[in-house]
């Protein structure tokens, strides 16, 4: 049985459907890439399984239980993490806490000094180790990012969905965060969903690309496939994309 | 015939009782709206009105003619000390919104204790009143005291005189733009900081004008702006925040509710019914009558 | 836990003298102290919730004005003590009924949606009051006044207590990110609705015996006096002057406070409150850390001293 099902799942504001029947089916440990223009219905698609939002119609499965309508707490708990595209880390409080905090109440729920020492292991394994007692308020997008992955982690989940974290970084920064998120995976064993722009980053993470235009499944295959696919080249990829494929 | 005139009467009334709320409102709605800062002192402002109006007629025997353009004068100079005083440096100390809200809302509730008992100490707790143009008028098969009667007049002028600012005036346009979307406004071009000050003086002058309006028939004491602040965001939240076409539906509504409310309940039953009306609103329905479901988490 | 050592000592110590105070001073001495010890006890409680989950609560003075109330009602009815003690389940229960949809809302509608239920209960008592045609409650046979001020002595430290414990736990830190972000918070596993009406709950009980308890100091029972909106004011003053949302906080604010309200409140009422007034948007505007982040750099100061 797949770790995470989505099945036709359909949400709608008013008379719009922001995503309309969309099926796909995650297995354990895949790297999935969700692409699709801007405002084609990636992120209302994370929202609506991680909880915050709830699908107008369709189930969405974990581990075989139906978790559509489970609030965002409950569907931590149950081990799906995700991080913001417009990142929210606690301001307040320093990047140690905040990766503490997501440690006791994520699906693990550590005790305080079991938490602690996880949250440091944490930090160190997405390179923020220098900056662990600084408050939030302080950092740069790109520390802030990692944070946000740091923080999606520590609640030790099944799936991690990750939307559009490389935004706004540097080529070098690229690079850099598709080997801690590569290396994350292989050592945490986790299912990765991601939602991605950056095509560099996905074309050389993703087992499997699921393509969303206008709310719509459109194409789903592997990298190579979509890349040719007619129908995604139309709607989103556009001509003078074959650059981009690994070597 | 006695029950068309009662309820004739009574609806005037009604009318005139929402028209005072649809102008304490709509000032507070402009100054929420645009600056999203929760006056909790604006009953104040209308307190500070009547007080105007009262120590002009009392002294100087002029009526609303005079009272009214100081306190739109007060109004403004309100505004422009509490834009210098206050906004300049809220907006720069807090990052995110919601922080902005409680702490302005502290802030406003110290300048209310301020002005409550700073009219206290100048005016002392003794209630005043005066008479005018108390005469009752008959229009016809209906009577009504000369000063509601101008209440409503003038109420209903303010009223569409600001709505005409609104739809026809370029700053109007600006400023219901910044009360939809602030952030975008600021990229088209906006000049943010001088919205945001006229539509303190605006909002404030609205609210001392309706205290001139207010004292003509009912007592004044310094204590009297808490019923109005309290009304006012009553009126505001039913007709969602910073809507400002909802609020003053959601004032003539509340303006009925009340003046009926009370002919059949009893006066001492006032406050109970304002409150738990607001109570009641809140728990069913946050985002209010007209509002965006913003309000939930 | 070394760091915690001298806190604790010095909490001890000062526990211990007040303890004392009634033994060696004179009635207006005790109730300067009796003062302290409910502003304390009620400033510390608002914090458990005001102060960690940064909602903002302007009714808590309601709390405080039912467990008065029903202490009022059973009184003589049932043992003293359990009078009180029911004043403090009402609160409680008051907290949970209206916790639920109060807490369904966010920022501005929930300060103004608990300052509306805090004066609709305050009218409502008031009705009834007026109904069953009493004007006043007489409290007779109050035990003296050396027990009141011991029994405000274990509200106060309850209270600094309880915050402390919350504060320090995972269930405040769960609160503490409900304050930075609750969308946020509720993604990485907390049960944001469930802690918020837990700690408004819990933040409501010591009010509500506080409040049966200064019953008993006064001997009389007025509704506008119970439902004093200065109450939810003096609160709020304590915490912003205080600054923060540690006990500290509860200890710096209410000293300050009645230090102010003793020199000031018997002669000069209004000014008092103007002053108070002034002080709450200084102290919003300008000093944003209050007393304790003040006071922070000479802390700090001390203990590198000590480490040396």
């Amino acid at each position: 049985m797949a770790l995470l099902e989505v099945q036709k799942v359909t949400k709608s504001f008013g008379g719009l459907n922001a995503i309309d029947n969309v099926s796909f089916s995650v297995e354990r440990g895949e790297l999935i890439g969700l692409i699709g223009a801007n405002g084609a219905g990636k992120t209302t698609l994370f929202s609506v399984i991680a909880g915050n939002l709830k699908p107008t119609s369709g189930d969405i499965r974990l581990d075989g239980q139906s978790i559509a309508n489970l609030p965002p707490f409950r569907v931590s708990q149950l081990g799906i993490a995700r991080t913001f595209q417009i990142v929210r880390p606690f301001l307040a409080m320093t990047v140690e806490e905040n990766v503490e905090i997501a440690a006791l109440f994520g699906r693990a729920q550590q005790g305080g000094v079991q938490a602690r020492l996880e949250a440091e292991e944490i930090i160190k394994a997405v390179g923020l180790a220098s900056l662990k007692g600084r408050r939030a308020s302080e950092l740069t997008l790109g520390a802030h990012k990692r944070l946000e992955v740091a923080r999606a982690i520590a609640t030790q989940p099944h799936v991690l969905m990750l939307d559009e974290v490389m935004a706004g970084l540097t080529p070098t920064e690229v690079a850099e965060a598709c080997e801690i998120i590569a290396r994350l995976r292989r050592e945490l064993n986790l299912t990765v969903l991601l939602v991605e722009h950056v095509m560099a980053a996905v074309m050389r993470l993703a087992e499997r690309i699921i393509v969303i235009h206008h709310g719509v499944k459109i194409a789903e295959g592997a990298p190579n496939e979509i890349i040719r696919d007619p129908r995604v080249i139309e709607a989103y990829l556009g001509a003078g994309f074959e650059h981009a494929r690994p070597a | 015939m006695i029950d068309v005139v009662f309820s004739a009467q009574l609806a005037l009334a009604a009318i005139a009782a929402g028209a005072i709320y649809a102008l304490v409102a709509t000032g507070l709605n402009l100054v929420y709206g645009t600056l999203r800062l929760l006056n909790i002192a604006h009953g104040d402002f209308v307190m500070i009105g009547a007080y105007l109006a009262f120590w002009v007629f009392t002294l100087f025997d002029f009526g609303p003619a005079l009272s009214l353009p100081l306190s739109v004068i007060t109004g403004i100079l309100l505004g422009l000390a509490t834009y210098k005083g206050l906004v300049s440096v809220l907006m720069q100390g807090t990052a995110r919104e919601e922080r902005l809200e409680s702490n302005s809302l502290l802030a406003f509730f110290g300048i209310s204790i301020v002005l409550q008992n700073g009219a206290a100490l100048l005016f002392t707790n003794n209630i005043r009143a005066y008479r005018y143009f108390d005469q009752v008028i008959a229009l016809g098969p209906m009577s009504m005291t000369g000063n509601r009667l101008l209440t409503l007049v003038i109420s209903t002028f303010l009223a569409l005189a600001t709505a005409a600012y609104l739809r026809f005036t370029l700053f109007g346009l600006a400023t219901r733009a910044v009360i939809q979307n602030r952030d975008a406004s600021w990229i088209v071009g906006i000049d943010l900081p001088r919205i945001y000050l006229v539509s303190l003086c605006f909002g404030f002058s609205l609210a001392c004008a309706s205290g001139v309006l207010v004292s003509m028939m009912e007592p004044i004491s310094p204590i009297m702006g808490f019923g109005y602040s309290i009304s006012a965001f009553v009126v505001i939240m039913l007709g969602g925040l910073g809507n400002l076409f909802g609020g003053i539906t959601a004032a003539f509504v509340l303006g009925i509710i009340e003046t009926y409310g009370l002919a059949f309940v009893g006066s001492n039953y006032r406050s109970l019914l304002v409150y738990g009306i607001f109570v009641l609103v809140m728990i069913l329905r946050p985002e209010g009558l007209f509002g965006k479901s913003q309000a939930t988490r | 836990m070394s760091r915690a050592l001298p806190t604790l000592l010095a909490a001890a110590a000062i526990v211990a003298f007040m303890a004392c105070l009634p033994l060696w001073g004179d009635d207006p001495i005790i109730a300067v102290g009796i003062n302290l010890l409910a502003w304390m006890a009620l400033s510390a409680s608002w914090l458990v919730f005001s102060g960690l989950t940064g909602y903002i609560s302007l009714g808590h003075a309601v709390f405080y004005g039912i467990g008065a109330y029903v202490t009022a009602l059973l009184w003589l009815s049932v043992p003293m003590w359990a009078s009180v003690a029911a004043g403090g389940v009402a609160a409680a229960l008051l907290a949970l009924i209206a916790g639920y949809p109060c807490l369904r809302v966010r920022g501005p509608y929930f300060v103004m949606l608990t300052f509306g239920l805090s004066q609709f209960v305050k009218f409502v008592v008031i009705e009834i009051e007026t109904a069953l045609q009493i004007g006043g409650r007489l409290i007779i046979g109050a035990p003296p006044i050396e027990i009141i001020y011991w029994l405000f002595l274990a509200m106060a430290t309850a209270a600094v207590v309880l915050l402390a414990v919350i504060r320090y736990s995972r269930f405040g830190s769960g609160l503490r990110a409900i304050q930075s972000d609750e969308v946020a918070a509720e993604t990485i596993g907390v049960p944001t609705v469930k802690y918020k009406v837990v700690a408004f709950a819990i933040s409501a009980i010591i009010p509500g015996l506080v409040g049966g308890i200064m019953l008993m100091r006064s001997g009389y029972l007025e509704p506008d006096t119970i439902f004093d909106p200065t109450v939810p004011l003096t609160m709020i003053c304590i915490a912003v002057i205080g600054g923060g949302n540690t006990p500290a906080t509860a200890l710096l604010g209410s000293l300050f406070l009645v230090g102010l309200s003793e020199t000031l409140w018997v002669r000069f009422p209004l000014v008092y409150m103007i002053l108070l007034g002034c002080l709450l948007i200084t102290f919003v505007l300008a000093v944003p850390q209050g007393l304790l982040g003040l006071l922070a750099p000479l802390r700090d100061r001390l203990e590198s001293r000590g480490a040396k």
